[in-house]
């Protein structure tokens, strides 16, 4: 079963004006400062320019009922929603697995959801690419990247960050 | 200038900035030729490289990916039919028929003449203009600068996409997720909802990478990922002399086309490559071949108008702080990260950095040149790369990337909230555009107003009471009703 989704600029006017409702309530908890120039004013002309343009589409969507239908084939869903739960469990697992563990986790994880199957090139390119990655900001560029309190992988990492080169940048 | 220029020189010539240059324009290539890889999600998803270098030199990479990716999207236009990039689209009309009757090679080395051509005559241009333009900006003030940013953020809206409403609900979202953070007159805080992470605002480049790369990645798979295996022998890459006299002014006289509407907020090299092809066309009564069945002189045209936006888009974004197109909007955000203001005050400010931009733009292209003519063969298999290792990899840079930002886990969440928000935008045809740039004009607009306002005790007469940005305002105002006008003849 797909995504079929009727009037999707009525559908999206109406969620705009919300928004520019919403704008309001929240902006009314702002302090107004002093003059009509308070923190709430210029969000407030912006929710304003939000619900005039809304009102223009959905004017428009009355008499004008093309492409306003979206379908989304069921494959196209799953593929969808599969791509961003594994970003997302990625991004999630950062702080307890740590950028190698996690990146390298990932990378097979999702090469082999995109088709890759070769054992030799997947475990070549994800930790490749992890390690190439780790070196560039990590040490080259001495850009912190997330460590795991669990599988400290990085600081059994051979090389530069050893032999004293950039002390104090990791770990 | 001169001593700007001086300094810019001694900035450039510097082994690392020489070699980032060069690794820069690889890098583009490399992801240029592959269909679907944007110029603009290329620098977005490795902006974050620059961030641990000086701004010079993160600048060169930067320019460097920019010029590379944007040339190489004329390799898989002419190979394979597919644009790499949107700018190489009309590039296809008479690139691939060239490649159909055997002479991809000799496409591509036309391809490869203009677009240097293009890029070069652009930054000279651009090198001498830009300095009398900032001069200008420096002496206009709030009321104007409002209405240039309120401009901007029209003509934008009103050229980059099929509706403008959308285009200007975009943009405006972009304005509004700007307002995150602390108030910048009083220094309130405004939308934190009790986060303290929020009051330093939402980082503009995790949106960025987010609504450019994780977006357009979402989207390649709901598509699908495909394969393209591609077995094609490249010769006579290098064009004759005869060629190169039959394409010398189409090429001049689209590389100044391109500059100019380059120049335009919003008006980026497909804009470009469309209108110079069409006017190539149209000059070129007789022509033989025909435009469209594989005629040199159409290439020329399309590759040099849309190298030579390039710099052109370099124009508003250096001397106003407005962005010419999506790529100069990431490239302020890479200043911004530096602490650099782009604006009318950087050419006061920072002289060597200006200067060495438009050197460095220079450098790249003449890097393309030698590397486009040279290495053509190699980047011709860059197109077979395979997608089920290259996206998880882009999934990789979009997150690390934004981490190295400032090292906080909540601009990755908001990376991934701007890719899911940015591809159910894009499915239900909001330009994403508008978004970012309304996002950097935006606190550009609030400060402007309030300070106007603040100046005219509350007064909106010091907007309309200024000739010069009532002039500007008209123009916003003509630039959404010229296309709506249109639209509805066309209709009728």
């Amino acid at each position: 079963m797909g995504l079929h989704v009727p009037h999707t600029d009525k559908l999206g006017s109406i969620l705009w004006l919300l928004l520019a409702v919403g704008i309001f309530v929240v902006s009314a908890d702002l302090p107004t400062g002093t003059g009509e120039t308070g923190a709430a004013f210029y969000p407030r002309v912006i929710a304003v320019l939000i619900a005039l343009f809304a009102c223009m589409q959905l004017g428009r969507s009355f008499y004008d009922e093309g492409y306003q239908v979206r379908d989304v084939s069921r494959q196209q869903t799953q593929r969808v929603i599969a791509v961003v739960a594994l970003v997302t469990i990625y991004v999630l697992s950062l702080p307890w697995f740590g950028f190698v563990t996690g990146t390298v986790l990932f990378l097979i994880v999702g090469m082999l959801y995109s088709g890759a199957r070769s054992p030799i090139r997947i475990g070549v390119a994800a930790l490749g690419l992890t390690l190439v990655l780790y070196y560039v900001f990590a040490v080259f560029l001495r850009i912190p990247l997330p460590e795991s309190p669990f599988v400290p992988v990085e600081a059994a990492l051979p090389g530069l960050i050893h032999v004293g080169l950039i002390p104090g940048v990791i770990g | 200038m001169l001593a700007g220029l001086l300094e810019g020189l001694s900035l450039v010539f510097q082994p690392l900035a020489l070699a980032l240059i060069v690794f820069g324009v690889v890098v583009g290539i490399v992801m240029g030729s592959i269909p679907g890889m944007t110029a603009t999600m290329t620098v977005a998803v490795l902006v974050s490289f620059t961030f641990g270098m000086n701004p010079t030199e993160g600048m060169m990479l930067l320019l460097g990916i920019y010029g590379g990716a944007l040339y190489a999207g004329s390799i898989p236009a002419i190979l394979i039919r597919t644009p790499g990039t949107p700018s190489a689209a009309a590039t296809i009309f008479d690139g691939f028929p060239l490649s159909e009757q055997g002479q991809a090679g000799k496409a591509i080395g036309i391809a490869t003449i203009a677009s240097f051509v293009g890029g070069a005559v652009s930054v000279l241009i651009v090198t001498v203009l830009s300095p009398q333009i900032a001069n200008v900006a420096l002496n206009i003030g709030s009321p104007e600068y409002f209405a240039i940013a309120f401009f901007g953020l029209t003509i934008i809206a009103s050229i980059s996409g099929d509706s403008i409403t959308k285009g200007m609900l975009s943009g405006l979202l972009g304005m509004l997720i700007a307002t995150v953070g602390l108030d910048p007159t009083l220094g309130q805080p405004r939308f934190t909802f009790g986060f303290p992470e929020l009051s330093a605002g939402i980082e503009f480049i995790a949106v960025m990478i987010g609504l450019f790369g994780l977006a357009e990645g979402v989207n390649r798979y709901r598509e699908g990922i495909g394969t393209i295996d591609l077995q094609q022998d490249l010769s006579g890459i290098t064009p004759s002399r005869a060629d190169l006299k039959s394409i010398r002014n189409v090429t001049l006289g689209s590389s100044v086309a391109g500059s100019i509407i380059g120049s335009i907020p919003g008006a980026g090299g497909d804009i470009a490559s469309f209108v110079t092809y069409n006017e190539a066309k149209r000059w070129a009564k007789n022509a033989t071949p025909e435009f469209g069945s594989g005629n040199i002189k159409g290439v020329a045209a399309a590759e040099s108008g849309n190298n030579s936006s390039t710099a052109g888009a370099l124009v508003p974004t250096l001397t106003l702080g407005i962005p010419g197109d999506s790529v100069t909007a990431i490239l302020i955000g890479a200043l911004l990260v530096h602490g650099i203001q782009p604006g009318p005050g950087l050419f006061d400010n920072e002289p060597g950095l200006v200067f060495s931009i438009f050197i460095g733009f220079f450098l790249v292209y003449v890097v393309i040149l030698v590397l486009g003519l040279l290495g053509a063969h190699v980047w011709v298999r860059v197109i077979n790369f395979p997608a089920k290792y290259l996206w998880p990899s882009i999934f990789v840079l979009c997150v690390v990337g934004t981490f190295a930002l400032r090292g906080n886990l909540l601009d990755m969440w908001v990376m991934v909230a701007a890719g899911v928000l940015g591809f159910i935008l894009r499915m239900d045809g909001y330009p994403l555009a508008p978004i970012v740039l309304g996002m950097i004009l935006g606190p550009i607009a609030e400060e402007n107003l309030r300070r106007s306002l603040e100046l005219s005790n509350g007064s909106w007469d010091i907007i309309y009471t200024s000739p010069i940005a009532m002039v500007i305002l008209l123009l916003a105002a003509a630039s959404l009703v010229a296309p709506i006008a249109l639209q509805y003849r066309e209709s009728e």
